[in-house]
């Protein structure tokens, strides 16, 4: 991998890598404990959907993704 | 309970398991396993198995243990503050991890970059910084594996502290690192399956309603259902300055970038971390919450987790429960041993005691290295246990010891005006600061200084904040006073793969023989 492309990955992981954490530690917590919200039923119903379904796509594309790779990697060397 | 042979049971199929499948590995290889393969896993691993590594050396016993304490204890902010507060380290590390491969593409360890880029002194202080990182991570997971296996089988504490490392010490030291990830990738989905059994047979069980109208009725209601909740804040600061030294400064995390390919590094840890999010975040909400919001009578929160498995699904959530935490156990262990290795064997080794070692040598060192750090980490583990030192400590302390080495490592990576002293100066005397604050104010809070009033929360709180401030200001301080600059295109090329160094002293003996 030549220089620039890996200056260009750079460049990007640090915007995602500084959004995310700007969003994870600061926004969404900032807000709520600035408000001091108490999460109704329905919000805590969601809360948790939130918790189900990101374990879950979590789990799949963890489990998947390597095979993926490992698939295309193959057929590739075959190719070559 | 669970009977005392089923934790035996579990430490051997699992063990063995592992064992036999990286000798299956092993045979079925076509080449020969040297040394720079036993460090690198060849540095061609992908995206989806790096950030599956990621996930499995980010996930102790205490990610699973603790967060459910924090989620029973601080209500819905102690689960968000532990997965919130332990996976921005694994996102920003990406950004460290893509300098590491365009800086240093041939290097084995941070630290060995360290060398390069400081003098002696800072690369000596670094390392011990990464060896004291890694025996505090080690002794963590032993700690966490014992005190389940304990709480859960009735088996006996100092046994299983002592068993626990020889089941993951014996592939590693086989298999190497690509033993570790692969080891890491199967331990990762069974995690993610065990949980979402766990989360799906909460919500069937009990419902979403049940849970929140308990969680309204309790005495601590006020903060059980809001971001709001103070206790809960502390708790997610230290958790974030705490963690920044377990990634930061903690070889296995490097280790993962060096053996991804160049376009994977980056990525896998992006990825990496936003997939290890759900796992604090689900196993303290289904688990650590649930159990406060119906009730459950539970003596110590660290064990409220294996506690509210078995009031699930019984017998079968128990074993499932430990079946999870000993993946846990078994892939941070791995992880952690190979780290250790390759700092020993690149940085002590073949620095300083045998510059020259072939890669069968090499080879031979790295087993012998793993196998001896693998059985003292578990007497170490027993010693800690004796002196009556827990999880808890352990886990809040640990960012006082080892982030004093966070900022000046990192500026030293990605900043051309990072200085040698202002390096070593700020790492050194943040830690020392840091323990400092820590003794003096659970003296002045508490009125003594012994294991109960180190480890509350605003003493924790204010040595963990004084080693960032501290090593902060002093490095960066330097730099920009000092004016240096660094050239990182002139080390580039210094750093050689171990076969490459091999080819070279062929080459030299071929030479002088003519």
């Amino acid at each position: 991998m030549n220089d620039k492309q890996l200056i260009k990955d750079a460049k990007l992981c640090t915007r995602w890598a500084l959004a995310l954490t700007f969003i994870l530690i600061f926004a969404f917590p900032g807000v709520m404990f600035v408000t001091g919200y108490n999460y109704s039923l329905q919000f805590f119903q969601g809360w948790t959907y939130l918790a189900f379904i990101w374990l879950v796509t979590a789990g799949i594309y963890t489990a998947v993704r390597p095979w993926v790779e490992y698939f295309l990697e193959k057929k590739r060397s075959e190719n070559v | 309970m669970l009977s005392t042979s089923t934790g035996y049971l579990i430490l051997f199929i699992f063990g063995s398991f592992f064992t036999i499948l990286t000798i299956v590995m092993q045979r079925r290889r076509k080449t020969a396993m040297t040394a720079e393969q036993f460090s690198t896993a060849g540095r061609n691993v992908g995206v989806g198995l790096a950030s599956a590594s990621i996930i499995a050396a980010w996930t102790w016993a205490a990610t699973l243990m603790m967060s459910s304490s924090t989620g029973f204890q601080y209500g819905i902010s102690g689960p968000y503050w532990y997965a919130a507060g332990a996976c921005i380290q694994v996102l920003l590390f990406a950004i460290v991890a893509i300098h590491l491969k365009r800086k240093a593409p041939k290097a084995h360890t941070f630290l060995e970059f360290i060398g390069k880029r400081f003098d002696k002194k800072n690369h000596k202080l670094m390392m011990v910084f990464a060896l004291m990182t890694n025996i505090i991570v080690t002794s963590m997971v032993i700690l966490g594996g014992a005190i389940a296996l304990n709480s859960l089988t009735g088996m006996n504490i100092y046994i299983a502290a002592f068993l626990i490392p020889l089941t993951f010490t014996i592939y590693t030291m086989i298999g190497g690192l690509k033993a570790s990830f692969i080891a890491d990738y199967l331990n990762t989905v069974m995690i993610f399956v065990i949980l979402t059994i766990f989360a799906a047979a909460v919500y069937m069980q009990f419902g979403v309603q049940t849970v929140y109208e308990g969680l309204r009725s309790l005495p601590e209601s006020q903060q059980m259902l809001t971001m709001g909740s103070i206790p809960g804040l502390l708790f997610g600061m230290i958790n974030i300055i705490g963690n920044f030294g377990t990634v930061f400064v903690d070889q296995s995390y490097w280790q993962r970038a060096i053996a991804s390919k160049d376009s994977a590094a980056s990525k896998a840890y992006i990825y990496g971390g936003i997939a290890w999010f759900s796992i604090p975040f689900a196993i303290a909400t289904f688990l650590g919450v649930t159990a406060a919001g119906l009730g459950l009578n539970v003596g110590d929160p660290d064990a409220s987790a294996p506690l509210m498995a078995a009031h699930v699904l019984g017998t079968v959530g128990s074993i499932l429960f430990l079946v999870m935490l000993f993946m846990a156990v078994m892939s941070t262990g791995a992880a952690e041993l190979t780290a250790i290795t390759n700092i020993i064997v690149t940085d002590i080794y073949r620095k300083s005691i045998n510059p020259l070692a072939s890669s069968a040598k090499t080879l031979k060192v790295s087993r012998i290295v793993t196998l001896s750090f693998g059985l003292a980490m578990g007497v170490f583990s027993v010693l800690l246990f004796s002196i009556g030192i827990g999880l808890g400590f352990v886990y809040m302390a640990m960012g006082i010891f080892v982030s004093g080495a966070v900022i000046p490592l990192t500026i030293g990576l990605l900043w051309k005006r990072a200085t040698n002293n202002g390096c070593f100066w700020g790492a050194l005397l943040g830690m020392v600061s840091g323990v400092t604050v820590w003794n003096v104010s659970a003296y002045v809070m508490h009125g003594a200084i012994n294991v109960e009033s180190l480890g509350h929360l605003h003493s924790m709180l204010f040595g963990n904040l004084t080693v960032f401030i501290v090593s902060g200001v002093i490095s960066i301080g330097h730099a920009l006073m000092s004016n240096e600059q660094f050239d990182f295109e002139a080390m580039k090329d210094s750093f050689k793969s171990f076969d490459d160094e091999q080819e070279e002293l062929i080459v030299v003996a071929k030479k002088e023989v003519v």
